[in-house]
């Protein structure tokens, strides 16, 4: 009678222990959360926009390529499987066009008859020659 | 009986020379052979190449079968057979472990034929992959990744003819100062033909090729190799080389020593001297890729190495590295691939091969352009301009995507605007449009079909289906969202308020036939086009993105009312005091917050994007950890 009260306490501690344990993680989790979706404290009244700022997602970029021979080009992300532009251009004349790449692209890829060159946005400009 | 006895004794004698005058036989090796000698089937093959050959007479055959074959000393071949694996190159390695080198052939009727090559070493002595002594011929190899004082790939003395092979990533080095020849080393002879050697390096002379004397090299690619003296090729007397293109070395391309040494037909640069050259040429050499990791050494078209080599007899017989005939249009091309036209056809005749052609059988249009790019954008609407809203941008949102159709001239075709309404925040019947960014295009050259409008409509269309009384090409896409989906019975609007019921997004086409002039993609500019919406059935109440103009109907008398802080004058449009806008448009599809809640709070970069002019969190839009509270965005 005595061993089965001292199983039974024991058996009670570690429920008990678990208990806390459980609800203690949890607590924890909690305020990860929280630390993970803190909102701003600032709201749009407050805050302080420059006047030149468009609020654009995206750039336009003015393309000027040139080439030794005619072919289809393909402009396309350095990653990503699609295709921000696809044109004919002709041999010893300038390709003019323009295309949409969100605002933090700096680079792109150019392809055309297979061969593939990386090609760097500056200023809003993507100028290449092609071999 | 004499004839008899003499016919009997020619049929003993034949049998009895077979071996002297050689049939040929054929051995086998094979990693799960029993290694049963002679080892003239699958089955009895021996297990490693060695084994085999040192059964062999001339003329016999050694097939190899797949497998990896791991050496502890060199497989010599000094007879006149044929080692060829059954498989080819992709598939049957000889590993010499980095202990010792693969191969040592040495007999002019010696053939290797069809290996992987690899991890050969013999710092102090001659070829860490194959050494041909006198004469032998190996080709269709891989030989990669060897070691040697003279030839970390190859090494050629006194004969012997490598040709179709790769040869890279090859070290010529004694583990000291001396190295000659990081990926071949010609002595006194030999030939190398159609064989790509790149990436190989050399302590000392040739990091791709080194002609120590009257060595051969022709229609080679000989490219990314480094060495201090010659990078590419060194050529020492009597070194001929042709048909060859040195380019993209790191270092020289190629450097010449002593007397007799002579180009013919090359591409190299700088521009070889004339004293020991002709017919080369220095401009690049328009390889299909030279980026690291995806070269790709074949000629585009147009490259000036196109049917600019020197045609020799060999040619008619050995095809180039491709397997292709190595003559094509009656002169060969410089480098170790034969450029051949593309084959793909052009069934429509426009001029754009069919593997281009969006519409390989229309010879009037060829390719689909589209804006977004990578699917569809998100346009988000405050609709209570010229006072502020809630800033929640959900009294329109409408995902939208452009496809600009072309011909084979650059020139549109036609154009399809697809918009879908995924929810309207709003007690207002609004409608929505947009207007062509600038007077480009004329309003006369355009066709649009597919507005929705419903009937009794406050909008009037010109016969073309554009907007009359605008100056510019305007497309009213429909005039009251709550006629393409009604109200559920709850909730402020439609799809943003997380209680009430869905209603399924509409979506709407709008097709541009561009029936006059010639407008090309820059043209028309789609990518800067302006929507707007239309607020309550008021034709002359028109919110649109920040700094972007009304169109001809607006009533102008409203900018500088309640909130708004426009100036058209110097092209400022619906921006507040402290510059904040009424529309906004998103590069992706978006998941726009719950009603009343603003955008800030549920994208949580949005302000420090604005505030710092668009360099801080550019994507602050995307679903990354930390960036939003998924609590304030509407999902269903």
């Amino acid at each position: 009678m005595v061993l089965k009260n001292k199983v039974m306490k024991t058996m009670k501690g570690f429920a008990l222990f678990i208990m806390l344990f459980t609800i203690s993680l949890w607590s924890c989790h909690k305020v990860d959360q929280k630390e993970l979706i803190s909102e701003p404290t600032k709201t749009l009244k407050d805050c302080t926009i420059d006047p030149s700022f468009k609020w654009e997602t995206a750039k336009s970029v003015d393309v000027r390529l040139t080439c030794g021979h005619s072919g289809v080009v393909y402009i396309i992300p350095v990653q990503g499987n699609f295709i921000y532009h696809k044109g004919f251009l002709s041999k010893g004349s300038e390709y003019h066009t323009k295309i949409s790449v969100p605002a933090y692209i700096d680079k792109v890829k150019l392809r055309m008859n297979s061969a593939v060159h990386e090609v760097s946005i500056i200023d809003n400009k993507l100028v290449s020659s092609l071999p | 009986m004499k004839t008899k006895h003499s016919y009997f004794s020619l049929v003993l004698m034949i049998f009895l020379l077979i071996p002297v005058f050689g049939i040929a036989t054929t051995r086998y090796v094979s990693l799960a052979g029993s290694n049963t000698s002679p080892y003239t089937s699958l089955a009895d093959a021996a297990t490693n190449i060695q084994t085999a050959i040192a059964v062999c007479n001339d003329g016999d055959v050694v097939l190899v079968n797949d497998g990896s074959y791991l050496l502890s000393s060199n497989v010599s071949i000094t007879i006149g057979i044929t080692v060829q694996s059954m498989n080819g190159a992709e598939f049957t390695i000889v590993d010499g472990n980095h202990l010792t080198r693969c191969f040592y052939i040495d007999n002019p009727n010696a053939l290797l034929k069809g290996f992987t090559i690899q991890n050969g070493y013999n710092p102090f002595d001659f070829g860490g992959g194959i050494d041909i002594n006198n004469a032998g011929t190996v080709e269709n190899c891989i030989i990669q990744n060897c070691q040697a004082r003279d030839g970390g790939g190859v090494a050629l003395d006194y004969g012997g003819l490598v040709q179709n092979c790769i040869i890279s990533n090859n070290i010529a080095s004694n583990n000291g100062p001396e190295g000659y020849g990081g990926g071949v080393r010609l002595l006194n002879g030999g030939e190398i033909r159609n064989c790509e050697i790149t990436y190989n390096s050399s302590v000392y002379l040739g990091g791709g090729v080194n002609i120590w004397e009257s060595g051969k090299v022709k229609n080679c690619v000989i490219s990314k190799n480094t060495c201090p003296n010659g990078a590419g090729i060194r050529t020492r007397n009597n070194g001929l080389v042709f048909n060859t293109i040195s380019y993209y070395n790191n270092g020289t391309n190629y450097e010449v020593s002593g007397s007799g040494y002579y180009y013919y037909n090359c591409c190299t640069t700088p521009a070889l001297s004339g004293s020991y050259s002709s017919n080369c040429i220095s401009s690049e050499p328009m390889f299909v890729s030279i980026i690291s990791g995806s070269e790709d050494y074949r000629l585009l078209s147009g490259s000036p190495c196109i049917d600019t080599g020197m045609n020799i007899e060999w040619m008619n017989t050995v095809p180039d590295l491709d397997g292709n005939p190595r003559i094509v249009n009656g002169t060969v091309d410089m480098g170790a691939y034969e450029f051949l036209a593309p084959v793909s056809p052009d069934s429509d005749g426009d001029g754009i091969l069919d593997v281009d052609d969006d519409y390989p059988t229309d010879p009037t249009r060829a390719f689909n352009n589209y804006f977004p790019a990578s699917g569809f954008g998100t346009l988000g609407f405050e609709d209570l301009w010229p006072a502020k809203g809630d800033y929640d941008f959900n009294d329109l949102v409408c995902d939208y995507q452009f496809k600009t159709v072309t011909n084979a001239s650059n020139i549109i075709v036609e154009m399809f605007g697809t918009f879908t309404i995924k929810a309207f925040g709003a007690t207002f019947h609004n409608g929505f449009g947009f207007q062509f960014p600038d007077d480009h295009v004329l309003s006369s050259d355009l066709e649009a079909t597919g507005s929705n409008l419903q009937s009794g409509t406050y909008i009037t269309l010109n016969p073309n289906g554009l907007e009359s009384g605008q100056s510019r090409p305007t497309i009213i896409v429909y005039d009251d969202a709550f006629g393409l989906m009604p109200h559920p019975g709850s909730g402020i609007g439609v799809n943003t308020c997380l209680y009430a019921p869905n209603v399924t997004p509409v979506t709407l086409e709008i097709h541009l036939d561009f029936t006059g002039g010639s407008y090309t993609i820059e043209d028309v500019n789609i990518n800067q086009f302006n929507p707007f919406i239309i607020v309550n059935k008021n034709r002359s109440r028109e919110v649109h993105l920040p700094d972007y103009p009304p169109t001809s109907l607006a009533d102008q008398g409203i900018f500088g009312q309640d909130d708004d802080n426009s100036n058209p004058a110097t092209g400022r449009y619906y921006r507040t005091q402290n510059n904040l806008p009424w529309a906004i448009n998103i590069y992706e599809s978006f998941e726009y917050p719950v009603e009343k809640s603003e955008i800030s709070h549920a994208y949580l970069h949005f302000i420090e994007w604005g505030e710092s002019g668009g360099t801080l969190y550019p994507n602050w839009y995307q679903n990354i950890v930390g960036y939003r509270n998924d609590g304030n965005i509407y999902h269903h």
